[in-house]
């Protein structure tokens, strides 16, 4: 069959279910190929997951902050890690680890890129669906059971992997060198690995359909900024993680097979000499940050495309420099995969070596630096409109500038020396792949919520969130930096026996647990509203930001296929706002050139 | 054989040959360095051969090959560059 | 059916100027390529780390592995015949040059396996071997062990082609795009055979 009659016969097939033919709840809902509603599942399952990651996020602050105060209520429900009320080192640094782990993998990438990519791709290039929804399919379900495996790991003898997200050997290749080092790490392994098998789906489908299913006319220079950031991100993430997966499988062989890869000759473990020898830890180390570093780019490059796309329609200006920034997004791409050494300073790399690594991560700053003022700029003189979500994207930009402030002491070979496995590099991260990612989710949520449910969520109720959100992560991640400064390392599970920190213990963790309160009790109103916005009635018209981009065309919620029999041609660029030949201060991207003059 | 398919077992040929090149190398009794330069040379001319006949690169848009080749090959190759020299400094004890 | 609602989905704004389903085989291709790339880094960072190395005179019988490459190489040229074959329709071609290539696959497996046998019996193993350099072993059978799934894989890959070409349900497409696979593991031996057994 020629690949045109295989399209149209997936129309074909798209357009009858979209007439009437209903499939079934399961086919509908549960095991479905269409993007909407993968995209759906994608986004409630990692704010399920973001719902578990502040719980362990929790429970990390309350030991930190009353690290020799008992919890008798803990030890009912905990009554192995919370032996005697008191929290055991070893479910610590589990949690510490397990907190990274679904906080990264299973909230932020799934929310970001899996969550809105797929929601939006298809829907603002013009296509019906996927290049291939079948395997859009497989790579939701097999993400599942990555996260049932990596929720299961806690109940496995010994808890779950406790050798932090990064997994360094030979904490995480020894069986026997932890707890968490036997069956827990195993299954983090397994979990991880089923991550990356679902984002290699679904990465290769982002692209093949950026690529090849864009509708007439919309050119890869009309595209939307956050198709761009999408179709970059899943580009870095294709490239960095297969050299993970390899040393994820030599990590699996060195755990199960005696083979020593990751291990060095002379290493006792628990009082024993282990018989492997002649590996390295450090290649572990490149191996994951060539992975890890780019990745914090594949979270942080969607978020600031939403940024930008909400940006845009609330203050009635085209993007500043689009061009610009789809350049610096390249540039930004291109310098993440190319860095990795910046997290291994203080491993004894050659100060050469280092001095590479330290240039490359100062030059990332200019393309970043060059995004955030066209961020700025796109707000300069614009008629703003103040609604929750151009206020989360707002928030975005300034999460995007401190961590960014964080990251020039921390890029410094120099700096970064003093500073490595500090409670400054928690603050600094959490507002970057924390923050940043987590504004930029929720103003895609408020933005896009009405295309995805039909339904606007309320406007005070989301202010009092947004409120509650930016200023407690100041104060959360703010105080962090500062704690980092006076010397508190991190993953540390007690630090009042550390007598030069006497006179910070007293005061910053509580500070910084109180805001944490505080946030919890601010997303309590996002799941209020939430609520009551699904209660409600359908409120939302197909355009209700009055905005150019192509999603906007379709009804919402778009029926499957998306478009109706007739689908969309793009004669325009992404953002045509403040138009004054037009009787609306937007023109549309579907808006025919013929009809603008008509209008004037 | 018709026309068409005798480029195709051109590039055959000259893969043997750069084999057999590689593997009379080996046996000789060549300083090491320059074995493993002419080695590596031999290696990238396969390499080429392979993707640019065999894989058709040559038919297709430039812009392909400049993709595939950039990254495999560049991220491929700084993979190398900054691992392996730290493989050299525990060799020499530095950690 | 309307034709315009087809022009959606086979727009002309194809960047590569391929069809999606070749345009995935190449992104797929790409990351295949970085993983054996970050088996091959990590195999020449423990060479720089290790103080001596086997030397691969004594250990592999290089006329052997010669032969080995030999049947590779062929078998990738039988396949690309077979590629130029289907694009212009030349069925009969086709179906002998697949063939052909299952065939070379399969024997390069089994003499992979010989090999294998062949140091199992001088107690070279994945975890440890009489030189006492247990990096030699966890390499050599990891990258090698990995490259011969790919084969596997690409000859079950062709098996599945070939019995479509015999009904004649096989499109110039499918072909390509096995034979793409196939030359990329191929593309991989080259690497390997050069790496580990001659430098």
């Amino acid at each position: 069959m020629s690949e045109e009659a295989m399209a149209t016969s997936n129309e074909a097939e798209l357009l009858e279910t979209s007439e009437g033919h209903e499939l079934g709840f399961i086919r509908k809902y549960v095991f479905s190929t269409d993007h909407k509603v993968i995209g759906i599942q994608y986004w409630f399952t990692a704010g399920v997951m973001g719902l578990v990651g502040a719980l362990l996020a929790g429970l990390i602050r309350m030991q930190l902050t009353w690290p020799t105060t008992p919890f008798p209520f803990l030890e009912k429900i905990f009554p192995v890690a919370y032996a005697g009320g008191f929290m055991s080192p070893e479910f610590y640094t589990s949690l510490v680890t397990m907190h990274g782990t679904i906080m990264i993998f299973f909230f932020v990438s799934l929310g970001l890129v899996a969550g809105f990519g797929n929601y939006l791709i298809p829907l603002m290039v013009g296509a019906r669906d996927m290049a291939f929804p079948a395997l859009n399919m497989l790579s939701y379900w097999t993400v599942v059971p990555a996260i049932l495996i990596a929720g299961a790991s806690f109940f496995v003898e010994g808890g779950a992997a406790a050798s932090g997200w990064t997994a360094y050997p030979p904490l995480s290749a020894v069986p026997s060198a932890s707890p968490g080092s036997g069956t827990g790490q195993t299954l983090w392994l397994i979990s991880v690995a089923l991550f990356i098998v679902s984002f290699t789906m679904g990465g290769l489908n982002y692209v093949t359909t950026i690529f090849n299913l864009r509708a007439k006319g919309m050119s890869l220079m009309r595209m939307p900024l956050t198709i761009w950031s999408l179709l970059i991100a899943s580009i870095i993430g294709l490239l960095a993680f297969p050299p993970l997966t390899a040393a994820a499988i030599l990590l699996l062989l060195d755990r199960h097979f005696g083979t020593s890869f990751y291990l060095p000759e002379g290493l006792y473990i628990a009082g024993e000499l282990i018989p492997n020898g002649g590996g390295s830890p450090l290649l572990w180390q490149h191996l994951f940050w060539f992975l890890g570093h780019p990745e914090v780019y594949v979270l942080i490059l969607p978020a600031l495309g939403i940024t930008f796309e909400v940006l845009v329609p609330f203050a009635r200006r085209p993007a500043f420099g689009y061009r610009t920034t789809v350049w610096c997004l390249v540039a930004i791409a291109g310098l993440s995969m190319v860095v990795w050494g910046h997290h291994m300073f203080t491993s004894g790399m050659n100060p050469l070596v280092g001095e590479f690594f330290s240039i490359g991560t100062l030059l990332i700053t200019i393309p970043s630096t060059v995004i955030g003022v066209n961020m700025i700029a796109t707000l300069w003189g614009g008629k703003l409109r103040l609604t929750t979500a151009a206020m989360f994207a707002i928030g975005t930009i300034c999460f995007f500038g401190v961590g960014g402030f964080g990251g020039l002491f921390l890029g410094n070979a120099a700096a970064d020396i003093q500073l490595h496995d500090t409670a400054f590099v928690v603050g600094h991260f959490h507002f970057m792949i924390g923050g940043v990612t987590f504004l930029g989710l929720l103003a895609g949520s408020y933005y896009w919520f009405p295309k995805m449910f039909g339904r606007v969520l309320n406007e005070t109720l989301g202010k009092l969130h947004f409120w509650l959100t930016v200023v407690p992560f100041y104060g959360v991640f703010g105080t962090m930096h500062f704690y980092g400064l006076a010397g508190a390392p991190r993953r540390y599970y007690n630090l009042t026996q550390y007598g030069y920190l006497d006179s910070v213990n007293g005061w910053m963790p509580l500070v910084t647990t109180s805001f944490a309160a505080a946030m919890v009790v601010g997303q309590c109103f996002f799941l209020l509203n939430l609520t009551k916005t699904f209660l409600g009635k359908r409120n939302a018209d197909n355009n209700p930001w009055e905005a150019t981009t192509l999603e906007w065309a379709a009804a919402s919620p778009p029926p499957h296929g998306n478009w109706g029999p007739e689908a969309p041609v793009v004669h325009r660029g992404p953002y045509e706002y403040g138009n004054s030949d037009a009787d609306e201060d937007y023109v549309h991207q579907c808006v025919p050139p013929e009809r603008v003059i008509a209008l004037s | 054989m018709q026309d068409i398919y005798k480029p195709l077992w051109r590039t055959w040929a000259i893969l043997l040959s750069l084999t057999a090149v590689m593997v009379l190398v080996d046996v000789m009794e060549l300083p090491r360095q320059l074995m493993v330069l002419v080695l590596l040379g031999a290696m990238a001319a396969k390499v080429f051969l392979i993707g640019f006949e065999f894989m058709d690169l040559k038919r297709e848009k430039w812009i392909v090959g400049v993709v595939v080749t950039f990254s495999i090959l560049f991220f491929g190759a700084f993979l190398f560059a900054f691992i392996v020299p730290d493989g050299f400094a525990v060799l020499a004890g530095g950690r | 059916m309307s034709s315009h609602s087809a022009e959606a989905l086979t727009s002309d704004a194809t960047f590569l100027g391929m069809s999606w389903r070749k345009t995935m085989m190449w992104v797929f291709i790409i990351t295949d390529g970085l993983l054996f790339a970050g088996f091959l880094a990590s195999y020449g960072f423990a060479r720089a780390a290790a103080p001596e190395w086997p030397d691969a005179h004594e250990v592999f019988h290089l006329w052997f592995i010669s032969l080995m490459t030999f049947v590779l190489i062929s078998s990738s040229a039988t396949m690309a015949t077979a590629v130029a074959a289907a694009k212009r329709g030349d069925h009969a071609t086709v179906k002998k040059m697949i063939l052909a290539t299952i065939v070379g696959g399969t024997v390069f497996l089994g003499m992979q396996a010989v090999e294998w046998n062949a140091l199992f019996a001088q107690s070279v193993t994945l975890s440890s071997n009489p030189w006492g350099v247990a990096a030699f072993g966890n390499y050599f059978f990891t990258i090698t062990g990995f490259h011969g799934t790919h084969v596997l894989s690409g000859v079950i890959i062709l098996a599945v082609v070939w019995l479509k070409a015999r009904s004649g349900r096989a499109n110039a497409e499918g072909v390509e795009m096995a034979g793409l696979y196939w030359h990329f593991v191929d593309l991989v031996w080259v690497f390997v055979f050069t790496l580990f057994y001659l430098i």
